[in-house]
This record gives structure tokens, sequence and C-alpha cells, in this order.
């Protein structure tokens, strides 16, 4: 018996180091460093403040579909910091309090349509899934770009 | 063994909390908040309007004819440019008269429509002389739309009643000129006079000094030039993204640069830098046309070039209009002036009262190619060499970098080999052309550009476009008193020319077509003789 707790200890451990995935498919505690490539930072936010020094793109992950918000400072040619929001194309899903009723889930949702980058969070009872409820976060960086 | 149980149960469980928790208290959710769909203030370009009066005298077979002749005097005389339209017809006239009759209704065309409407005509004097009448007449013109005018004042039967059907026919003549400038502009037939060129100082390419060249002409975008340097680094250039252009833009330029650069026997060509623009007084043609028939129109002063500004100006914009119209009947046309740094959009609908000129604007335009002459003059005004130039040198491929394929030369038979590092006869690139949605593919200030929010391409008139002509002096034996032309030829002059080129080597008896006007019969009897098939791919042009 102490022997299979054991190599469930171990199995668990192993895991985590590995692969955090392995327990939830929730990509917030991702444990990985993140390879941000500047070419995939497509979208700016509807709203430039051109004198600000912090510029603000929302860029794709290496894998094409993590989408953080980066902050960076052009002059420094530094990234300053930088938020996941969601998976493009996907669902994030964030356990409400009771853990049980899954209609108490939050669910982040994230598309691209028409080159225009949208948002739209809900719990998971009252969503509906239709463009007309998401918020436009970002627009394509160069509308002449296929 | 129960103990042992909770405790194991204990150790499997806490793990599992602490995994959870961070899950729990992590939500970092976007606040909505945040997004609001802000727009951005953007400056207004206005243009002031006029009513002038002016005192003229038009000549006609009937009064009315003699009436209308007077109310187009007086958009002439309004304009002011009639001096510069004879200069027109001089200077084009020399083109072997071919097309000297076009140029007169050119130049007809371009008095009759100018900026405005007839707003009143008072007859001050009728005279007959050999059966022609000579009416004085105070014409008011405006800028404004006539119709409400007319139908203000028609209850005025004894006075008014002759006065509108001038009036009328003026306005319809205007409309169908409309319709003729739409479709010069949007065809790129090369048939009007809008747009010139103007060529720069000629230099040996050996000493011809690119940055000096660049620093003159984009006086407006000096940061440019900086892509010329030996030192230049793309990636520091543009780290997160380029300003002024794009890199796509910028590679192109820097190919291009390099290209000219490697050109072998430089002792032996000469560079003359050339610019294509649009004419102020067309610029306000265009711009009035545009505005009376867009749904709406909106200018972006882009001083400081900053393409994210124009691309969120843009966005603002088509979202703005895209809620109020139907996406397959939508057109936006963007102006971008160069000199004067500011771009201006319209948004044009297809709805039948306001928008009869050009409906062809509401599907894909077949736009043609339009082609240069080239023509080397001695000192005593004979012709020593013509040539087509088809095409400028935009792509680096094989197909693209044969003089066979980019030029046309009159009176020889070129046989030159597809070599980016020659010039046998001459070449033409286009160059310093920083803007990403201007594509210099042919020597037309008029593109199409891509959105994918709009059913139809989104199109693009430049103000000006930049070029350089390289030119192999041994080939075409040039002196130092000969005259370099380059003028815009129309498609229909083009074939011409290149019927009359072929035709000129056959046998007399062979030829069975003397020229007339009738460009349909010349398009059938080309087809038929199936003698310029191998130039037809570049006629044919390209559609959006």
């Amino acid at each position: 018996m102490i022997k299979i707790y054991k190599f469930i200890k171990f199995i668990f451990i192993y895991s985590f180091l590995i692969n955090i995935q392995f327990f939830s498919y929730d990509r917030n505690l991702k444990a990985q460093e993140i390879i941000l490539n500047l070419d995939s930072c497509n979208w700016i936010p509807i709203k430039i403040n051109s004198k600000s020094k912090q510029t603000i793109r929302f860029c794709l992950a290496n894998n094409q579909k993590d989408l953080y918000e980066v902050k960076f400072n052009i002059k420094n040619k530094k990234i300053i910091s930088k938020r996941f929001i969601g998976l493009l194309n996907g669902t994030m899903v964030y356990k409400g309090n009771n853990l049980i009723d899954q209609n108490q889930d939050t669910l982040i949702k994230l598309k691209r349509n028409n080159g225009k980058l949208f948002f739209y969070k809900c719990k998971r009872v009252d969503c509906y899934d239709n463009l007309s409820n998401y918020k436009i976060i970002g627009i394509k960086k160069y509308f002449w770009k296929i | 063994m129960s103990s042992l149980g909770k405790k194991c149960k204990s150790r499997i469980i806490f793990p599992l909390i602490f995994f959870l928790i961070p899950n729990f208290f992590s939500q970092s959710i976007y606040s909505k908040d945040n997004f609001q769909n802000q727009k951005s203030p953007l400056k207004e370009i206005k243009l002031n309007k006029k009513i002038i009066s002016s005192e003229n005298i038009g000549i006609g077979k009937t009064i009315q004819e003699a009436k209308l002749d007077a109310a187009l005097n007086a958009i002439t005389s309004v304009v002011g440019t009639y001096l510069d339209i004879k200069k027109e017809i001089n200077i084009n006239s020399s083109v072997n008269n071919i097309g000297v009759q076009r140029i007169k209704n050119i130049s007809q065309n371009y008095l009759e429509f100018n900026r405005g409407n007839i707003l009143s005509i008072d007859v001050l004097s009728v005279d007959q002389k050999n059966n022609l009448f000579y009416v004085k007449a105070l014409v008011r013109v405006i800028e404004e739309n006539i119709q409400e005018y007319v139908d203000e004042f028609s209850f005025e039967k004894r006075k008014i009643n002759l006065d509108i059907k001038t009036i009328r026919d003026t306005n319809k003549k205007l409309n169908n000129n409309i319709t003729y400038l739409m479709e010069d502009l949007f065809q790129r037939k090369n048939s009007t006079n809008y747009k010139y060129i103007k060529l720069g100082k000629e230099n040996f390419l050996e000493s011809f000094n690119y940055q000096s060249y660049c620093k003159e002409n984009l006086k407006n975008a000096i940061g440019f030039c900086e892509i010329f340097k030996q030192d230049f680094i793309l990636n520091d250039f543009c780290w997160l993204e380029c300003e002024i252009s794009d890199r796509e833009m910028i590679k192109k330029e820097i190919k291009t640069y390099n290209i000219i650069n490697d050109l072998k026997n430089k002792k032996d060509l000469i560079i003359i830098p050339f610019k294509i623009s649009i004419r102020n007084d067309y610029k306000e043609i265009y711009d009035n046309v545009l505005d009376s028939i867009s749904l709406d129109s909106k200018a972006f002063k882009n001083e400081k070039i900053n393409l994210l500004n124009f691309n969120n100006y843009i966005s603002n914009f088509v979202e703005d209009n895209n809620s109020k119209s139907y996406r397959k009947d939508s057109r936006l046309v963007i102006f971008n002036d160069i000199h004067n740094q500011y771009i201006k959009s319209y948004f044009i609908n297809n709805k039948k009262e306001r928008n009869n000129y050009y409906p062809d604007l509401f599907s894909e335009i077949k736009f043609k190619t339009p082609n240069l002459l080239f023509e080397i003059k001695d000192q005593f005004g004979k012709t020593k060499t013509r040539a087509l130039i088809l095409k400028p040198h935009f792509k680096f491929n094989t197909k693209y970098i044969c003089e066979n394929n980019l030029i046309y030369l009159l009176n020889k038979n070129p046989n030159t080999k597809c070599n980016n590092q020659e010039v046998k006869y001459l070449k033409v690139f286009p160059t310093l052309n920083h803007f990403p949605i201007s594509k210099t593919i042919d020597f037309s200030l008029l593109n199409n550009t891509y959105y994918q929010e709009l059913e139809l391409a989104p199109i693009v008139i430049n103000s000006e476009e930049n070029f350089v002509l390289i030119l192999n002096i041994n080939e075409f034996n040039l002196n130092m008193e000969d005259t370099i032309s380059l003028k815009f030829i129309s498609l229909e002059d083009s074939y011409k020319i290149i019927y009359e080129n072929e035709n000129s080597q056959l046998d007399f008896d062979q030829r069975d077509l003397k020229f007339g006007n009738d460009i349909e019969e010349l398009k059938i009897n080309l087809k038929r003789e199936n003698f310029i098939n191998k130039f037809l791919n570049f006629f044919k042009g390209e559609s959006q």
C-alpha cells in the first residue's frame, strides 16, 4: 500500500513538473516560458495613444493559440509586461465558487473575425456565443495585409 | 489501516488543492470597460465653395447652342486654365498626328467639366454673323447642385424657360463628363490629361547619388531615406513595426536599389528620375465628384506619417459606414495626397439617386494597363527613337525582367536577354514609393488594395508616384543636343502605333487597312490579323 502511495505521489509530482496541463486545461497556470514572436503581434488596441511611451499590442505565442496583451517600450525595444488573455478561437474556463456546479464557471472566448479581435466573458449558464455579444478589443495592425 | 487511509487521502487531496487554488484566485478576467470602442478625433478638411460671375461670349448655329457655349466658356474662364490646355494640345499633337482629334475632344471635355454647375445665365446681347449666333451672357457658376435651384425658379416661366433648358443641357453634359472622368480614372484609360509626367535631371548612373535624390523627393517622409544607408538594419528600423512603410515595401525598395546599384556597364547608362503626378485642378475635380457621389467622406491629416494611425482612421471610417449600407454595394476610395500630407476616404454605395455616373464601380473593375511613349529627338526635332514602355521593372523573376516584355521598340527588333544585371535598351524602376497600399506595378496612380471587411477591393489613388528611367546611351546613340520625352499614351493609341509599326514591315499590297478614327474597326482588324498577340498579356490588365 505504501509503495502504491509513493508511486502515486511520484506520478503527481513528476507530472506537475513536466506538464501542468495534465491537471487542468486552464492555461492560467502555465509554467513554461512563453516565447513571443514579434511578427505575431498582429493587432493593435482600438485607441492608439501615439504619445505614450508604452505601446500595447496583442500578440500570439509561438503555438499560435495563446494570446497575450503585451506592453512594449518601443524606445528601448523591450517588453515591459505581458498578460495572458485567452485562447484564440478557443474557450478558457475559470471555475466558479461552486466547484461542482459547472454553470457557475466563467468562460472567456476570443475570436478573430474580419481581422478584428473579439472578446467575450460570460457565466456558463448565461453564455450565448453570438458575435454581437463580443467586444472588439483589437483591430488588425495593417488592414491591407491578407 | 483506517488511519493510514486517512493519511493517504489527505496526502493526495492536499496536493490537488495546492494545484487548484491558484486557478481559483488567479482569474485575470478582462473587464469589458477597458475596451470601449473609442474613436480617435480626426481632423476634417473642408473646401471653400464659391459663386463666381463671369461675362462670356458663346458661338453656335443656334442661340441655344451659343448659350451653351457661353456657359461652358464661363466654366473655363472660372477655372482659368485655358493656356495650360492649349499647351497640352501642342505637346500631344506631336505624336505623329495620332490622337490629335481625340485630344481635341479631351480638351472639350476638360473645358466642359470643371468644378461646378451653372447657377444662372443672363443673356446680355445676341448677334448673328455668317449664319452663326454670338451670345454675350453673364454666367454665374456655383459648386453646389443646381437641381434645387432650377426647381425653385421653374415657376417663373417667362424668363426662366429658356435658361432652364440651357442650364439643364449644360449639367447633363457635366454628368456625361463625370462618367467620362470616372471611366478614365477607374479604368486607367489614359484618355484625359489628369496626370502628367515630370522628368528630373539626368545623370550618369555611376555618379548618381540615391540619398540626395531620395531626400529631394521625399521631403515629407525623409526618414524613409534611411533604408538606403549602408549600415541599415531592417530589424532595428522596424523593431515591432515600421512607421513610414511596412517590411515588404522596404525589402522591395532595397532590392530595387541593389539591382540598380549592381547594374553592369554603368558608364554607358544614364538615369533619369521622373514623377507621375495628378494635376491640381483635377485633384479638386475628382474630389468634388467623389464627394458628390459618396455616402460619407472624411479627411485625415497625415503630417507625421504613421501607418498605425492611418490604419485606425480607415478602420473607424469603414466601421461607421458599413453599418449604413449593404456590404456588397459599397466601395471605399482612398485618395492619398502626398504633397499636402492628407488622406481622404470616400465611402460610396450603390444608390441610384446618388450615383448613376459610373455603375461599374460596384462590380469588378477591369483595369487597363497604361503605357508610356518614350521618344528621343535630335536637335532639329527629328525623331531618332521611339519605344512604348509597357510596364516598370517591378518584379524580379525571369518573366518580368525581360526587356522584351517590358518595352516595345519601334523600328527595332530587340533580342535582349533576360538579365537583372543589364540594361540593353531601357528599363524603368519604381522607387521611393513607401506607402504600402500604393502598388507601383504599372504607370498608374490608381491601384486596388485589400480590406477583409469589404467585398469590393478598396481603390487607392495616389497624388504622385516616383520612378527612374535607366537608358543605355550606346544603343540609342544619344547625343548632347538630343531631347528625351516621356508621355502617357492611351491604350488605343498604343494599338495603333504597334499596328503601324508591324504593318510598315509588310509589302504595300498586303496592307488592307487605312487608319481612321474608328477604334472598334481597328480592334477588329488587329484581332483578325493577330499581329500583337504577344503584347496582349500586357494590355489585358489586371482585375480586382
